[in-house]
C-alpha cells in the first residue's frame, strides 16, 4: 500500500470515527494540553525540550492512540517535573497527575477498539469505578504527604504508603468490590 | 513522585488483578447462507457462554468483502460483556450474485481498563451464496412449438387440459365425465365440454460466460454483460419453470457448467446453484466445439444471452437456426460500453473510436442474424421477450412451404 493510499485510508477512517472515539481523543487532547501547559506556567524553569517533545507526542497520541506515544508522553511530562520542579506539593502537581491519568485511560480506551467501531456507553461502565478511585488518589496522596511532612514524624515515607494503602482498601471495599470477582 | 505515579500504579494494579485467565472461544453464524441479490442477513458472533468474568469488552471487526454491504457500514462493533456472554450482530447485505466467503472476523477481547488483550479466532469460514434472482420476470404465454403434455401453455390442439375450447356433440372415445349435462338436456343430444390440451416446451438458455464487458456495480449500480446475462437467465428459467416447461441451461464458456433439461422448483434451484458460479473466469469455446458439445433438439426455443461480440457465438446461433431451432438473441452488452475507459490501460481518444467501429461491425452482424430469423432484443426485464415470442409463435403457426 502506497503512502497516498495509507493517507486516504486514514482520512476515511477519521471520517467514519465513532462518537466514543471522538470523546476519547478529545479527552486525550484536552488532558494532554493541561499536562503540558500547567508546568509551563510555573515559576520554575522547565526545559524547552519537554514542551516541544510533549507537543509532538501529544499530537501522535491523538492521532494514534494505540501506539507508544501515550507512554512516551507520560514519561516526558513526568521527567519534566522530576528534573526541574522544586520538591513542593502544589495544586498544579495534583492537576498534572490527574491530567496524565486521563491521558493514560483515554488512550487505553481508544487503543482497544478501531476508530470506526460502534461502541455504546456501556463500554465505559466498568472503567468508571477504578478511574474515579485513581483520580482521587492524587489529591489524597498530596494531602497525606503534606500532613506527614508538616508533622515531621520519623519514617514518614512508611506512614504515607501505609495510609495510602489503607485509603485505597477503604475505597475499594466501600464501592462493593469483592476480591476475586469483578462483578 | 507519589502524586504523579500513584494513580497510574493503582490503575496498573487494578488491571493486573482483574486479568482474564481463560481464552474466550468464538462462534460465528449466519441467519441465512443463501440470499437473493439485495437481500440482507445477520452475521452473528457469539463469544462462548463460559466467558471469563474479567473480560470487559469484545470488539469485532469484519474484513469488508467486495459485494457485501454491512450495517454498521464499517462492520466494527464493540460490545460490553453482559451475563457472561456477548453477542455481536452485524447486518450483511449481498449486492451481487455469486458464491463468496466472508473473511474471518477480527475479534479482540479486552479486560478491564484495557489491561489485557486477547485475539479470539474462529475455526470456520462462512460462505454466502447469492442467487441471481430479484424481480419477477413475465413473458406472454406463447411458445413457438409446444411439445409435451405437462405445461401450462395453451396448445393449438384440443385434448386433456383446463382451458375451455367449447362444447361439441359427443363422439366415441369421449370421457363420460366430460359430458355437459345442461347442454345435453337442453338439446336432447349428448354434448361434451372440450378443452385445449396443456402443453410444455423445452426452453434452452444459452449463457455466454466467456466474455464480460462493462462495469459491475452490484444490484443497485451498473451491470456488466455477465451480470445482465446471469440475472436474465435466472429470471427466464424461473418464469418458464413456473409455467411447467422444461428448461435447460448451456454455458458457452466453461465457467458455470450446464444443467440438462428438467422442470419443477428443484430444477430452478439447480439452475440457480449453477449460475452463482458464472463469475469464475471461463474460456470461450468456438463454434465447432459448441456444436459438438451441446446438441439441442430442433423444436426447442433457444434464448441466447450474450453480448454478441464473439464470432463463435454468432456462428453457433446460425448453426442452431439451420438445425430448426427457434432462436432469440438477448443482447446483454451495456449501452454505455464505449464510454467506459480505463485511463491507465486505454487511450482516451482511440478507445471510444475503436468501440464505435466495433459496434458498427456488430450491428451489421446482428442484421445478418435478423435476416436469418433471429430477433435481437436488449434485456429490459419483464416484457423483454413478449414481442419476439409472439412473432415466433405466429411464424411457427403459419403454413409451411416445402421447396
Amino acid at each position: 500500500m502506497s503512502t497516498s493510499d495509507k493517507i486516504s485510508q486514514w482520512l476515511a477512517q477519521l471520517q467514519a470515527m465513532s462518537s466514543a472515539h471522538w470523546a476519547a481523543r478529545s479527552a486525550i487532547a484536552v488532558a494532554g494540553v493541561v499536562a503540558l501547559v500547567l508546568p509551563g506556567l510555573q515559576p520554575w524553569d522547565q526545559m524547552d525540550a519537554i514542551a516541544v517533545a510533549g507537543a509532538f507526542l501529544l499530537v501522535a497520541c491523538v492521532m494514534l492512540p494505540d501506539s507508544l506515544a501515550a507512554v512516551l508522553f507520560l514519561v516526558v511530562v513526568c521527567l519534566g517535573w522530576l528534573m526541574r520542579a522544586p520538591n513542593d506539593l502544589s495544586v498544579t502537581l495534583v492537576l498534572t497527575g490527574i491530567a496524565l491519568l486521563v491521558v493514560h485511560l483515554a488512550s487505553a480506551f481508544a487503543g482497544q477498539l478501531p476508530s470506526y467501531a460502534v461502541a455504546g456507553r456501556q463500554a465505559l461502565r466498568r472503567w468508571l469505578l477504578p478511574a474515579t478511585i485513581a483520580g482521587l488518589l492524587g489529591p489524597v496522596a498530596a494531602v497525606a504527604a503534606a500532613l506527614v511532612r508538616d508533622a515531621e514524624v520519623p519514617g514518614s515515607l512508611v506512614i504515607t504508603v501505609a495510609a495510602l494503602t489503607a485509603a485505597t482498601a477503604a475505597i475499594w471495599f466501600a464501592s462493593g468490590q469483592s476480591i476475586g470477582q469483578s462483578d | 513522585m507519589a502524586v504523579l505515579g500513584l494513580p497510574l500504579a493503582f490503575v496498573a494494579a487494578w488491571g493486573r488483578y482483574l486479568r482474564p485467565r481463560e481464552k474466550p472461544v468464538l462462534k460465528t453464524e449466519l441467519d441465512a447462507d443463501v440470499l437473493f441479490e439485495g437481500q440482507a442477513t445477520t452475521y452473528r458472533l457469539t463469544v462462548s457462554e463460559a466467558l471469563d468474568p474479567d473480560i470487559d469488552l469484545v470488539v469485532a471487526s469484519l474484513v469488508r468483502t467486495p459485494w457485501f454491504r454491512y450495517d454498521p457500514p464499517q462492520a466494527a462493533v464493540a460490545e460490553s460483556v453482559a451475563n457472561g456472554a456477548v453477542t455481536v450482530e452485524v447486518g450483511v447485505r449481498s449486492e451481487r450474485w455469486g458464491l463468496r466467503q466472508l473473511e474471518h472476523p477480527t475479534v479482540i477481547a479486552t479486560s478491564v481498563l484495557g489491561g489485557y488483550r486477547a485475539k479470539v479466532t474462529s475455526a470456520e469460514a462462512l460462505a454466502v451464496s447469492t442467487l441471481p434472482l430479484r424481480d419477477g420476470f413475465e413473458a406472454v404465454d406463447a411458445v413457438p412449438r409446444p411439445a409435451g403434455l405437462v405445461g401450462l401453455h395453451r396448445s393449438r390442439r384440443p385434448g386433456e387440459g383446463t382451458e375451455l375450447a367449447g362444447v361439441r356433440p359427443f363422439r366415441t372415445g369421449d370421457r363420460l365425465r366430460r359430458i355437459n349435462w345442461k347442454v345435453s338436456a337442453r338439446t336432447r343430444e349428448l354434448h361434451v365440454t372440450s378443452t385445449w390440451s396443456d402443453r410444455d416446451t423445452e426452453v434452452v438458455i444459452l449463457l455466454d460466460t466467456g466474455t464480460e464487458v462493462g462495469i459491475s456495480e452490484g444490484i443497485d449500480g451498473r451491470s456488466s454483460s455477465l451480470d445482465t446475462a446471469v440475472r436474465a437467465a435466472a429470471s427466464i428459467a424461473e418464469h418458464y419453470l413456473r409455467h411447467g416447461d422444461r428448461v435447460r441451461l448451456i454455458d458457452t464458456g466453461t465457467a458455470a457448467g450446464g444443467v440438462r433439461a428438467g422442470s419443477g422448483r428443484a430444477h430452478l434451484r439447480r439452475i440457480l446453484d449453477v449460475l452463482v458460479h458464472a463469475d469464475r473466469r471461463g474460456r470461450q469455446q468456438d463454434e465447432s466445439q459448441l456444436a459438438r458439445r451441446h446438441r439441442i433438439r430442433s423444436d426447442s426455443l433457444v434464448l441466447v444471452l450474450s453480448p454478441l461480440l464473439h464470432q463463435g457465438i454468432l456462428g453457433y446461433i446460425v448453426t442452431l437456426v439451420h438445425s430448426g431451432c427457434t432462436v432469440i438473441a438477448v443482447d446483454t452488452l451495456p449501452p454505455d460500453v464505449a464510454d467506459i475507459i480505463d485511463l491507465e490501460l486505454h487511450d482516451a481518444k482511440a478507445w471510444p473510436l475503436a468501440w464505435r467501429l466495433r459496434l458498427l461491425e456488430r450491428r451489421a452482424e446482428l442484421d445478418r442474424l435478423g435476416d436469418l430469423g433471429v430477433p435481437t432484443v436488449g434485456w429490459r426485464g419483464a416484457g423483454t421477450l413478449d414481442e419476439v415470442l409472439r412473432d415466433a409463435a405466429r411464424v411457427s403457426a403459419a403454413p409451411r412451404m416445402r421447396s
